[in-house]
């Protein structure tokens, strides 16, 4: 399983830096699409091996949920290039995912954690809505970073429209998320919100995207501003996810 | 620009917005646990709530105004959309400004055998007593906890209103409160030659008649592991309790003792550990916001559905998703174009 790990990373990296050396080279982006694909075939295996050896979604622990997230934010990704012609946000793009992925593999301190039995709390449907719909959002902030990035290096490569849809959809599963992780915090604790850290962060990190969404509507936000809240809004995200898991305790520290 | 108008616009309440996103994580890096109930931080809220009131109102007349007029209707769905995510935040807020409110919640232990009056602690609709009838937990294959039960017995004093189990993720909703499976935890029972059978919790100390000793409860292990300082098996394997002794407040030693064994604590002073009494620890809640909050996360989520996954505004409708790598001028002007139809959003 480790080995996977390692390949998937070998396979983000390669394809990272020939995404960013391609410059619009159609061939050699090809190249590089199928060393992310590759990657991220790697990337499922580890996955379907997880969920294998503890027979449920392999979402419960943060190391899961990173590997989780990591294997969205490539597949949207691919997803997005396969669709558009425009494929240089796959530098940074991929890279962010070989970087995640190394901070899975070297520093993640419990692997094993996601594979034994689950606390009673945490045995509930609405763990698979919320923690999937959190990853999927962290990933297409992750998407809209990288798009954000290349359009703020060389303005107009990307359009405007395409950030802000990709924007969008990540909102919405970031509301999706906090909606099922507070219908469940009732239901288990009889509390939907108690301000924990976590759940604070990702109010935080729902509120930049919503002063986005609402400054994007005109025509003076638009452009270099709006995409630099596009990129802050990500480091929002990681602290969210490795900040308030790694400083704060709470009800999150699970995972 | 009027009062009323500041108050209600779009910029003030981005303006809330960020601040209470600035003091969210302020809040949360400086003092966590009573940041968010300061005057001030209410006051913010608040402030939201009223904006997001007249906000709301507004988009509501404009969706109507809109649909009416001769100009054609642009994205009305997702025009539809926003509006309930608006009025879902609304609600929400709303909910949990009652909660904060009118709202009660307490925790109750109750022993095995033991009954409480629940009335007396919570607003409850109807007399409510809650009888432990015994708390259950079932164990994984490695001896970790899968689910904590409580099988209780509600009445009203005077008829018998049924078994229910609580447990883990399933509260009981009854007479207009909720009661949620909080922990779970364990008395032992103590017999000794100098006195009356006696129930003795964790972290109890006990003087000893006619002695200048005491002893102190430091635990119970249910699955005892002289290896592993720490058991996460609560399975009944090897229980023991852990207790230590004193004379006069200095520490004579600690040890561990099985159920059913004589220890002698001084000449002629013997005690034994019988058994554990086990009790149930529940939180009990009413929250008059909880029908709003619930009706807001609706319309939020199916706002969300409308107004940002089926077609964002924003989005020209009639604009082609097919583009290329430089073509974002043109883009940028349909943009603006679009704009000034929604003229009205300048501010
Ligand atoms: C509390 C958090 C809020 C959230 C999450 C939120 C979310 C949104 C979203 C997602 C949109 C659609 C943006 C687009 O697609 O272009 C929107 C539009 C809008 N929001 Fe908010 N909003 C919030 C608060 C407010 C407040 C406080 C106001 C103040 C009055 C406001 C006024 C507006 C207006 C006027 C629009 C344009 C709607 C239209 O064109 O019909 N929002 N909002």
């Amino acid at each position: 399983m480790t080995s996977a790990v390692y390949i998937a990373l070998v396979f983000y990296l390669i394809s990272s830096i020939t995404f960013f050396w391609s410059g619009f080279k159609n061939s050699l982006e090809k190249m590089a699409f199928s060393l992310a694909a590759a990657g991220l075939a790697f990337n499922l295996v580890i996955l379907v091996m997880r969920g294998r050896i503890s027979g449920r979604l392999p979402l419960s622990s943060g190391y899961d949920f990173l590997l989780t997230f990591i294997f969205i934010t490539v597949l949207m990704f691919l997803i997005y290039a396969a669709k558009y012609p425009v494929r240089n946000a796959g530098g940074p793009v991929i890279m962010i995912a070989a970087l995640l992925l190394s901070a899975a593999a070297f520093i993640m301190p419990d692997k094993s954690s996601g594979l034994a039995p689950l606390p009673p709390a945490l045995r509930s449907p609405w763990l698979t809505v919320h923690v999937l719909t959190a990853a999927a959002s962290y990933s297409g902030f992750t998407l809209a970073a990288g798009l954000a990035a290349v359009q703020l290096h060389k303005l107009n490569q990307i359009r405007e429209e395409t950030i802000y849809r990709v924007v969008s959809l990540s909102f919405a599963l970031l509301s999706l998320s906090i909606v099922f992780g507070a219908v469940w915090a009732e239901q288990a604790w009889g509390s939907y919100w108690s301000w924990d850290p976590k759940e604070t962060w990702a109010l935080v990190t729902w509120i930049v995207y919503a002063v986005y969404l609402h400054l994007h509507r005109q025509s003076k936000w638009r452009g270099k501003p709006a995409n630099l809240m596009v990129v802050a809004g990500f480091i929002i995200v990681l602290f969210t996810f490795f900040g308030v898991t790694y400083l704060f305790s709470g009800m999150h520290s699970y995972s | 620009m009027s009062l009323f108008n500041k108050i209600s616009s779009m910029k003030f309440g981005i303006v809330l917005l960020g601040l209470i996103g600035v003091m969210s994580a302020l809040g949360s890096l400086v003092s966590p646990d009573n940041f968010y109930k300061t005057m001030q931080f209410k006051l913010l809220l608040a402030l939201l709530i009223i904006n997001l009131m007249f906000c709301t109102n507004r988009q509501i007349i404009q969706l109507f105004k809109r649909a009416g007029g001769t100009a054609k209707p642009k994205n009305k769905v997702a025009r539809f959309g926003n509006v309930l995510i608006h009025a879902g935040i609304l609600l929400v807020m709303v909910g949990g400004a009652l909660n904060a409110h009118y709202g009660k919640a307490l925790e109750v232990s109750i022993a095995e055998g033991g009954t409480v009056d629940i009335s007396t602690l919570m607003p409850t609709r109807e007399p409510l007593q809650v009888q432990l009838q015994q708390i259950s937990i079932e164990y994984n294959a490695d001896g970790s906890p899968a689910q904590y039960s409580s099988v209780i017995n509600a009445g009203d004093g005077v008829r018998d209103q049924g078994h229910y189990i609580i447990s883990v993720n399933h509260p009981l909703t009854h007479a207009g409160i909720k009661a949620y499976q909080q922990s779970l935890g364990y008395q032992i029972k103590m017999q000794s030659n100098f006195g009356p059978d006696q129930l003795l919790h964790i972290g109890q100390i006990l003087s000893i008649p006619n002695t200048e000793r005491q002893i102190r409860i430091n635990g119970y292990a249910p699955n005892f592991d002289p290896y592993r300082a720490v058991d996460p098996s609560l399975r009944p394997d090897n229980p023991q309790v852990i207790i230590s002794v004193y004379e006069r407040g200095v520490a004579l030693g600690t040890g561990i003792a099985s159920f059913n064994q004589t220890i002698k604590i001084a000449d002629d002073t013997y005690i034994t550990f019988t058994g554990v009494q086990p009790f149930t620890v529940l939180r009990l809640k009413s929250d008059p916001g909880i029908p709003y909050a619930a009706a807001g996360a609706l319309l939020l989520v199916g706002g969300i559905c409308f107004g940002l996954l089926y077609k964002p505004l924003g989005v020209d409708a009639n604009s082609s998703d097919v583009q290329g790598g430089l073509g974002s001028e043109a883009v940028l002007n349909q943009n603006q174009r679009c704009d000034s139809v929604n003229g009205r959003l300048k501010y």
